[in-house]
């Protein structure tokens, strides 16, 4: 048991490239950190910096109070599990699980009993003797897991453990996974790409873009209260709809295109920082389910309608994701395009029109009448709009 | 219903096929003339020629005279021939000193060059410079190398004060066998080391991160990694070393003609010589055949006992 500490950890690759930078993480005993960021982002250099696969260029890694940086990995007492399992395929299960044991030199009476154990646990009871080709894909995502939990990891690591497996497997394999976390409790880093696992196992979940921590927070944190664009627009499926806007002169007001909405007392409140952006150009994000369909709303209030042009309705049965162009910038930073690929990677693609239409998506009640063509009034809920620098993409709050 | 008539054969292969029908008659009709010419050349230059092998190792043959039948005659006296006998032990010895000094350096050569460093590149392909070489070329290069005082390896020793370098090497009783494996193995190991350069590169990396992870030293990995992964190498060279070493012959012809004494003269030497200089094709044909049934044996005997034929295993657990 021990908690992962990393202190401005960075790694230079022999070729100059930086691939994570000033990396400052905690992970407490028992708890599921979860680092996600698109390809490229650092993510699982990080992962294997800790693991002892990755030298560290620079900065301090700790396990359990302990500085380890030049530690090999054996003497880390670290268990991980890879995005293609990497099982011995020449070993039976039972081989595999308790192949680490057997480097130990533990007797062989007790590698069977800690074997049968995890097994048991998983399982696998009846494929002890399999090889991992016969084994399905799930199984052998169970294998491996098996062979992480039997040696009683100090720390767990997981680097895409559920990327190989159908969207149905992986649903299961995500409540397993995050079951048996709380079973064995030590600090566990999950490495991956997608939002969905990130929010649904993590108790805690880093943002990594470039190499660089851009949050770390629990799910729900993040999702309401993004500290960047590049978190906002990563975060949350559908995605987070960015546009460029402006502030009033007089700071009541948010101009998007031709269109205007007003800025509730309520939310100047919060976020003071706002008064200093008067007449200035912000990023203005709504998340799709702050739009919802005028024609249901008893009474929109002045300055909370924005209208656009439907172009596509998913109906979801519990919901409507209305697909709409509407006369406005979408928000192009370099971050959010990034964060958009990955994130939404079954939205549409986005297309900049002519005459400067962007798209955008609503989550409106299944009740809506919207069709695909037509003409839609979306009322906005405007305390939870989320404003962000356009110069450095940073959330103004204060 | 009428069957639609289709533009390719193939086609036909997916529908079921009832017995005596049009359509099976077209198939293997088709299926016969698709592998004809593969057929036609393995019948030409393997089937025929093997046959006739066997055929005439029934018989006495001088090429000149008749054929004349001689019934069991040829392989009685292969069973109480000493000089065939010995030749036999000449050629397993060659062959189990073959692949002892064959597998083992070109297992540890494909595994080194098999990293990833730039030079490794360079080096190999320098290196496979031998696979290139006409056997008649390096036989004759190798004669003048280790030529007795006036070979190049003899001149090295002289200067170099090595006077050991100096020998014999090929007149030797003692040493002419294991000259000729050195030799072989100069000529053959790099082509065993692309094979275990190929299965080293195919042993996936992860394997040896979940081995690192696992607590594996260097030779651990080695041990419980690399060694099984490249099972599959492992019997492929070794059956081509075995195989190919029970009917070597060229460049023994070349540079001991099977002397000093007998001491060179494996059963392939010794069926050239019985065939060719003395002319008696009937028996010449026993110790092919025996060649050949001798291959066939260590070929099936290292499929089965390794389960390489059923492939088992493998790499199908990675992904």
């Amino acid at each position: 048991m021990a908690t992962i500490t990393l202190e401005k950890v960075s790694k230079v690759y022999p070729n100059g490239l930086p691939a994570v930078t000033d990396l400052d993480l905690e992970v407490a005993e028992g708890e599921l950190m979860v680092l996600v960021g698109p390809s490229g982002s650092g993510k699982t250099t990080a992962l294997r910096m800790v693991a002892g696969l990755e030298d560290i260029t620079s900065g301090t890694l700790r396990m359990g109070g302990q500085v380890v940086n030049d530690l090999p990995p054996k003497d880390r007492n670290v268990a991980m599990v890879f995005q293609s399992y990497a099982l011995y395929p020449h070993m039976t299960v039972a081989e595999n699980i308790g192949f680490a044991l057997k480097l130990r030199k533990m007797p062989k009476d007790q590698i069977k009993a800690k074997v049968r154990d995890a097994a048991q646990m998983l399982g696998l009871t009846d494929y002890l003797n399999s090889k991992p080709a016969q084994l399905s894909g799930g199984q052998r995502q169970r294998v491996a897991m098996g062979r992480a939990i039997v040696r009683e990891p100090s720390v767990f690591l997981m680097d895409e453990p559920l990327s190989n497996l159908d969207a149905k497997m992986r649903v299961q394999m995500r409540a397993e996974i995050s079951r048996i976390q709380r079973r064995v409790g030590v600090a566990t880093m999950y490495v991956t790409h997608d939002q969905t696992e990130a929010m649904t196992m993590g108790d805690r979940v880093a943002v990594l873009h470039m190499g660089r921590l851009q949050q770390c927070g629990t799910p729900q944190m993040l999702y309401e209260r993004p500290d960047n664009i590049f978190v906002a627009a990563f975060i949350g499926s559908p995605a987070m709809n960015l546009y460029e806007a402006g502030i009033s002169s007089d700071g009541e007001q948010v101009v998007i295109g031709s269109q205007s909405l007003a800025l509730p007392r309520g939310l100047l409140e919060s976020r003071p920082g706002l008064a200093a952006m008067k007449g200035r150009k912000v990023v203005v994000g709504i998340r799709p389910e702050h739009l919802s369909d005028a024609a249901l709303a008893p009474s929109p209030g002045p300055g909370t309608t924005l209208y656009a042009d439907v172009e596509l309705i998913e109906a979801l049965g519990h919901e409507l994701e209305v697909h709409f162009l509407i006369d406005a910038t979408r928000a192009r930073s370099e971050e959010a395009a990034a964060a958009q690929e990955t994130a939404d990677l079954g939205g549409a693609p986005a297309l900049t029109m002519a005459g400067a239409k962007s798209e955008g998506v609503a989550r409106v009640s299944p009740r809506s009448q919207l069709k695909a063509g037509s003409r839609a009034a979306f009322v906005v809920d405007t305390e939870h709009l989320h404003f962000f620098d356009p110069d450095t993409g940073a959330a103004i709050w204060n | 219903m009428a069957t639609a008539p289709t533009l390719l054969g193939h086609n036909q292969l997916v529908r079921p096929r009832q017995p005596g029908s049009t359509a099976r008659r077209r198939n293997l009709l088709f299926d016969v003339a698709g592998i004809s010419p593969t057929l036609a050349l393995y019948g030409a230059f393997l089937v025929v020629p093997t046959l006739f092998a066997v055929f005439l190792s029934f018989t006495n043959w001088d090429v000149i005279g008749p054929i004349k039948w001689a019934g069991f005659g040829n392989w009685s006296r292969f069973f109480s021939d000493p000089v065939a006998h010995h030749s036999l032990l000449v050629t397993f010895e060659l062959a189990g000193l073959s692949w002892l000094a064959q597998t083992p350096l070109a297992m540890v050569l494909g595994i080194w060059v098999a990293g990833t460093q730039r030079y490794r590149a360079v080096y190999a392909a320098i290196y496979l410079v031998p696979l290139l070489l006409s056997t008649a070329g390096l036989s004759i290069m190798w004669e003048d190398l280790l030529f007795p005082q006036y070979g190049g390896l003899a001149w090295l020793g002289a200067h170099l004060h090595m006077a050991f370098l100096d020998h014999n090497w090929l007149g030797s009783q003692d040493l002419a066998l294991f000259t000729i494996v050195v030799i072989i193995a100069w000529q053959f190991v790099p082509f065993h080391t692309l094979i275990f350069q190929a299965g080293r590169r195919a042993v996936p990396a992860t394997l040896y991160d979940a081995a690192t992870v696992d607590g594996a030293t260097v030779r651990q990995a080695f041990w419980h990694v690399t060694l099984p992964q490249l099972r599959y190498s492992i019997v492929t060279s070794s059956t081509l070393v075995l195989v190919g070493s029970l009917t070597y012959f060229d460049i023994i012809y070349i540079l001991t003609l099977g002397g000093p004494g007998d001491t060179t003269r494996v059963l392939a030497m010794d069926m050239y010589n019985t065939g060719f200089t003395e002319t008696e094709f009937g028996y010449a044909s026993v110790l092919a055949t025996v060649l050949g049934l001798l291959g066939i044996a260590v070929a099936a005997a290292l499929v089965r006992w390794t389960g390489f034929g059923s492939m088992e295993g493998g790499q199908e657990g990675i992904w």
